[in-house]
């Protein structure tokens, strides 16, 4: 086991350097993107445009650029070309809002995914399995920031019902009423694509393991059939679940919510990424990539290792 | 979201689909694929939602005669400062506004907004109403779909084709091959998927790509078309690999071998057709799926680039008019909707029919 | 300079050529015609006095809180009230506005040597916020830091003997600018330039040449509030993304700087939203009592109809154009670029700025005392077309440049499918703000055509003609003559004119057929809108306080509440 964690952990080192320095190289070759002319403004003479490369160590070759900016990135003090701030501290200026989304979704679409699998399951056949499984098909065809649009509009302020707030992210230090009402909608845009997928994925697993051996046996042993439902066919129904919610739990908090939060306006770091790639700005582009990389693939050894737990039988090599 | 990952795929889809058909005890002696047709045929819905996505297709490849002959405009061709004549009316198709200055008051009257839907009431021109530069909706709609299916079905069939090659190769070769081909999805797999594409889009659709001798121009639907599918590979190549493994393990494969067959026969004779099944499931859900990345992409403005519309484009143009022009940004989204609720739904009859198991995790 | 690289800077004419029109001043807002009158030595008119607690605002992301870095307007709004240099401008509404006043200086400066030296005396008993005091050699250590930080504004400073040049201080950075001379003992400054420049009293009313204090470290220094402060108020929290809290600097003694209020709020707490709408929001739901961000085109209707008392439309002088370049082809043949002149409707590209602006032909925007209405052009397509066909260029290949946001994203558009139209093969190319203006200044990108803007930095016809038009000016990188508009004759009067830089009629006639030419004569660009802006207030505020400054827009210090 010792040996599998250390050389998960070494494999991640490896992919966050890879990944790191192709999205380097995705950007470093892009004509008009020269952050020296950038910063040095309109009256810029060719003396400061000079000197500000010589500062940003823009006259290096490629690779020792890309050395540095890992380095700046793990000091923190790497700035962006754009605004000059500090991208790590933009970072994590936009991770409250971030992580308030996503867990909250993410809480969502767990507890409702569960719920509609079961029942749409415990009722294969019957109108409120067919009713759901209508709305999650619908629910997974939907774009999730057209959700966002649509559901703004009607649902927002200034519009035709005022139910909720048009934009915005409250901290929960300043009002946690403010910052309940302002997510609620939010979360709900987010999870319900996930709501759709994991009650599919919940009733197709259910109706398998309904038709286990073991879950026979328990019945012809007269247990109750919620008693059979709760602890033999939904604990086990869960595992690919878990699994699920991992990956995509690590992937929405990774820049999957970017749609999200560009249409709520939330300030959180996938509206920080995708502010930065739209404008070309290296630093906070590199940072944020990793910052979403990490926890990729940080949530996929945490989810092998859970799986090694859960299921004795995969042995982790 | 990710397409599942291997262990959870079934690891011989095709001892599945017949164990599933003996169950219905059919006649032996029909063949797989007559088995499928046979269940997929029964299932009446997703048969209707195939014709629906049909019918999706034929309307956009239509966009042409629609344009010339009942619209009388084209998908780009602006009509601001332009008038509709309906009946004795004159509407301005976008609204004029201006600021006067009187007697040392600033005058303002806001403008701007675009004529709402007008149906059939004017001749078939402006059915869905016009956007902010005065083009028809419809039209962009219809133009829109043939970008967003191109991208979606094309960047399908390049990813799947990738994705298979590459597993058959990891497949047959094993060894460091498979290594690296892991390795390689591996990579893909670590990249925050939806952050590599607009990074990529974005930047490609700068200057376009100039290397290694492929040319391609920055404004091409080409480079979402392979964006998308180079940031989807994992997602069918992974499942993919794990069941030919395992197939390249099977007895009929080293008969194959011990009869001499070349690595090409193996490869494409031998191991391809008994995965084919799955291949075709995850192509059509993949397509849902790359419809809606394209729409995510274009949103963000590293899709379909401008003025060219695609569903994603017209929905991120309407956002900016949703309080005066909800329209905008409503019809494109029910036509992604319903596209992508054909395709899933007649997917998941396919897979019904086909390859039970076989799940693709989303993404977008 | 450009709205998008620097956002936006206004300053409309001088004041003195510009009182006869009641045009320039009541298109800003109607109501400081009595509060922007030339009553003497009051400097914002009846507002002052009318001090109340806390001003809430909501606003975009200035780009630096420290004046020597800083060059938005988003920033300059806020930090005219909290950095002065030794020159500033009145704080009154209308053209007024455009006034210099002596700030630290304790009058206007005394030029001597042909316009070649400007003397200044500091006024006495002067402090920081830190309670520092300032000093004459705060002068030259600001300029210095100014270099130091290659700061934007230090092309500004190029004039000044000892700068320029393979040993000057833009290129060492070592010892001190030769040119700037300054006595802490009797707070004398002497500035010598190398040639007499027109606009240096303006250069040294920038934010650029505000004082800090000597030691202040040549680093942005926002994350602290800015370097202390010597105007009335202070920044004393600043949180480049989320919020600022500006308060009175308790240093500030009004009796000293009689040119600069006092101010109304004890306090102004911002809150930083970059989306519109919104902003927008946080005055709608009373959260907030402005908002600095426009109303958002899709909600102009609205907001003027249930709340037009709270809001006021304003006028900078800016003007829009779409850039033609005169050197590559199509647009090196002037039938050519008559016909997109001829086929452009300019009353209808208003409506991509929801209807806030007035079409224009002139390259100056109207309020210049240089201005002469250019009416030569009705729109036309017929005419565009058979023009398009005579250059016989027609079937070639246009792309027109753009960012890729409105209203820039529809105008290119717009221009696409007119050049199509009129038989040119038209594509669209639309980048990111942060890149555009670099790129298209870029002679590597050859940008056939495209978008532009410009709000001026300086109250003189030289910050249109030479930075925009100028052949002689042209740059192989960022270049401000995105047309590469190149007419001799022209180049030769605007460099007769720069050397004169005296404002008589018959200077401005010169300039104002300077202007017809280049837009009637050779077609060079198409200058389409002098657009407004909007200012958004919560009822509490009083709007009979309103004013709008020339240069730094909705002035917070003169506004008062209900």
């Amino acid at each position: 086991m010792a040996v599998f964690v250390i050389r998960r952990l070494i494999g991640m080192v490896l992919v966050l350097i890879a990944v790191s320095f192709i999205t380097y190289l995705i950007f470093v070759k892009i004509p008009g993107g020269d952050p020296a002319q950038r910063i040095a403004g309109k009256l810029a003479t060719a003396q400061n445009i000079e000197d500000i490369r010589k500062k940003l160590g823009l006259d290096q070759p490629f690779y020792i650029q890309y050395f540095d900016m890992m380095k700046a990135i793990f000091e923190r003090r790497l700035v962006s070309y754009q605004s000059q701030l500090n991208v790590v501290g933009q970072i994590e200026a936009g991770m409250p809002a971030t992580f308030s989304l996503c867990i909250g979704a993410g809480i969502i679409w767990l507890t409702f995914g569960i719920l509609v699998g079961t029942i749409s399951a415990v009722t294969a056949g019957r109108l409120s399995d067919r009713l759901i499984t209508v709305l999650a098909l619908i629910g997974i065809s939907m774009p999730v920031f057209w959700l966002g649009i649509v559901g703004r509009y009607l649902l927002a302020e200034g519009n035709p019902f005022h139910i909720f707030p048009d934009s915005g992210y409250v901290p929960i230090t300043q009002s946690p009423v403010q910052w309940l009402y302002h997510l609620l909608l939010p979360w709900f845009v987010l999870a319900v694509l996930f709501i759709g997928f994991y009650g599919r994925v919940l009733r197709s697993t259910v109706l398998d393991t309904i038709n286990e051996d073991y879950v026979r046996t328990a019945r012809a042993k007269g247990i109750s059939p919620r008693r059979v439902l709760l602890r033999h066919v939904l604990r086990n129904s869960l595992i690919p679940i878990v699994t699920l919610f991992g990956l995509d739990f690590a992937a929405v908090l990774g820049g999957g919510a970017i749609l999200t939060e560009t249409v709520f306006q939330l300030q959180g770091v996938g509206q920080y990424a995708a502010q930065s790639i739209t404008t070309l700005d290296l630093p906070p582009i590199m940072a944020v990539t990793i910052y979403a990389t990490f926890f990729i693939v940080f949530f996929n050894f945490l989810v092998d290792l859970l799986y090694a737990w859960l299921d004795p039988r995969i042995r982790p090599t | 979201m990710t397409v599942e990952t291997g262990t959870q795929v079934s690891e011989d889809s095709f001892a599945a689909i017949a164990a599933a058909a003996g169950d219905e005890g059919d006649v032996v002696g029909r063949s797989p694929w007559a088995l499928a047709w046979r269940r997929l045929r029964r299932n009446k819905v997703a048969l209707a939602f195939l014709v629906l996505f049909i019918i999706i297709c034929v309307c956009c490849a239509l966009a042409p005669l629609y344009a010339h002959h009942i619209a009388h405009t084209g998908p780009n061709d602006n009509h601001v400062g332009e008038f509709l004549k309906e009946g004795n009316k004159k509407i301005p198709i976008i609204s004029q506004g201006g600021i006067k200055i009187v007697n040392g008051q600033t005058k303002f009257t806001p403008g701007g907004v675009p004529i709402g839907p007008q149906w059939f009431s004017a001749g078939g021109r402006f059915v869905l109403g016009a956007d902010t530069n005065g083009r028809d909706i419809a039209v962009r709609l219809l133009y829109g779909g043939i970008n967003s299916l191109k991208i979606g079905i094309g960047s399908s069939l390049i990813c799947t084709f990738i994705a298979i090659v590459l597993s058959l190769l990891a497949a047959y070769y094993g060894g460091i091959v498979d290594f690296l081909i892991a390795r390689f999805y591996d990579l893909i797999w670590a990249f925050p998927v939806l952050l590599l594409a607009i990074a990529l889009g974005t930047a490609l659709s700068i200057n376009g790509f100039h290397h290694f001798g492929i040319t391609i121009a920055a404004g091409s639907l080409w480079i979402p078309t392979l964006v998308i599918s180079y940031v989807l590979i994992p997602y069918v190549g992974r499942p993919l690999r794990g069941q030919l493994l395992s197939l390249r393990e099977k007895e009929f494969v080293e008969a194959a071998v011990a009869q001499g067959a070349g690595p090409f026969r193996i490869m494409f004779g031998e191991l391809l057709p008994n995965v084919s099944s799955t291949v075709l499931v995850f192509f059509t859900l993949i397509i849902a799926n790359n419809i809606l990345t394209e729409a995510g992409l274009s949103f963000l403005g590293a899709g379909v680039q401008p003025p060219n519309p695609s569903w994603g484009t017209l929905i991120a143009d309407g956002q900016d008019r949703i309080s005066t022009a909800p329209w905008l940004a409503i019809t494109p989204g029910i036509a992604i909707v319903l596209t992508v609720l054909a395709l899933n739904v007649f997917g998941d009859g396919l897979r019904d029919a086909l390859d039970p198991r076989a799940r693709v995790r989303i993404e977008h | 300079m450009s709205l998008s690289l620097a956002a936006v800077m206004v300053l409309v004419a001088l004041a003195a050529t510009a009182c006869g029109s009641n045009k320039s001043s009541s298109s800003k807002n109607p109501t400081t015609a009595t509060s922007s009158g030339n009553s003497g030595g009051v400097v914002n008119g009846g507002n002052e006095g009318r001090s109340y607690s806390t001003l809430r605002v909501t606003w975009d992301q200035p780009d630096y809180m420290d004046p020597g870095l800083a060059y938005t307007v988003a920033a300059w709004q806020i930090l005219w009230n909290v950095y002065g240099g030794l020159l500033g401008y009145k704080h009154a509404g209308g053209s007024g506005g455009a006034t210099l006043v002596p700030y630290l200086a304790s009058s206007l400066p005394k030029i001597t040597n042909g316009g070649k030296t400007y003397n200044f005396t500091l006024r006495k008993g002067l402090k920081y916020s830190n309670g520092q005091a300032v000093k004459a050699s705060d002068f030259p250590y600001t300029i210095e830091r100014d270099f130091k930080m290659d700061s934007p504004g230090v092309g500004f400073f190029s004039a000044i003997k000892g700068v320029s040049g393979a040993n000057g201080y833009a290129a060492t950075k070592k010892g001190h600018i030769s040119g700037i001379k300054a006595n802490d003992a009797t707070g004398k400054i002497t500035i010598t330039l190398d040639h007499p420049e027109a606009d240096f009293a303006a250069i040294l009313a920038t934010e650029f040449a505000a004082f800090v204090p000597t030691g202040t470290p040549a680093s942005d220094q926002s994350a602290k509030g800015g370097p202390p402060a010597d105007g009335p108020y202070m920044v004393k929290a600043y949180n480049a993304t989320r919020s600022f809290t500006v308060v009175r600097n308790p240093q500030f003694q009004a009796s000293k700087i009689p040119t600069v209020p006092r101010g109304n709020p004890d306090k102004v707490v911002g809150k930083i939203i970059t989306d519109p709408t919104a902003a927008m929001e946080t005055v709608l739901n009373g959260q907030s009592d402005y908002d600095f961000q426009p109303i958002p085109n899709d909600r102009l209707a609205t907001i003027q109809k249930q709340h037009g008392s709270q809001l006021k439309i304003y006028t900078p002088a800016d003007m829009y154009y779409i850039f033609l370049n005169n050197r590559i082809a199509p647009f090196n043949n002037i039938k050519a670029r008559q016909a997109v002149e001829y086929g452009l409707d300019r009353q209808a590209m208003v409506q991509f700025f929801g209807g806030l602006g007035q079409p224009t032909q002139n390259l100056l925007p109207p309020n210049y005392p240089q201005y002469k209405k250019t009416s030569a052009y009705t729109y036309d397509m017929n005419k565009a077309k058979s023009l398009a066909k005579a250059s016989g260029t027609t079937g070639q290949s246009v792309t027109v440049y753009g960012v890729n946001t409105d209203p820039s994203k529809s105008v290119v558009e717009y221009v696409a499918s007119q050049l199509t139209k009129m038989g040119w093969k038209a594509n669209v190319k639309l980048l990111a703000h942060g890149v555009y203006f670099t790129t298209i200044g870029n002679q590597a990108t050859k940008a056939q055509a495209g978008y532009a803007d410009w709000y001026q930095d300086y109250p003189n016809p030289i910050d249109w003609f030479d930075t925009l038009w100028n052949g002689n000016r042209i740059t192989q990188t960022h270049n401000n003559n995105y047309g590469n508009v190149d007419v001799p004759s022209i180049n030769k009067e605007i460099e007769r004119l720069k050397a004169t830089p005296t404002t008589t009629p018959a200077q401005n006639s010169a300039w104002a057929k300077i202007d017809n030419e280049l837009v009637v004569k050779y077609a060079t660009t198409v200058p389409y809108i002098n657009r407004s802006g909007t200012d958004f207030f919560s009822p509490k505020m009083d709007m009979s306080c309103y004013q709008f400054h020339v240069l730094y827009q909705w002035d917070f210090s003169t506004s008062c509440q209900k």
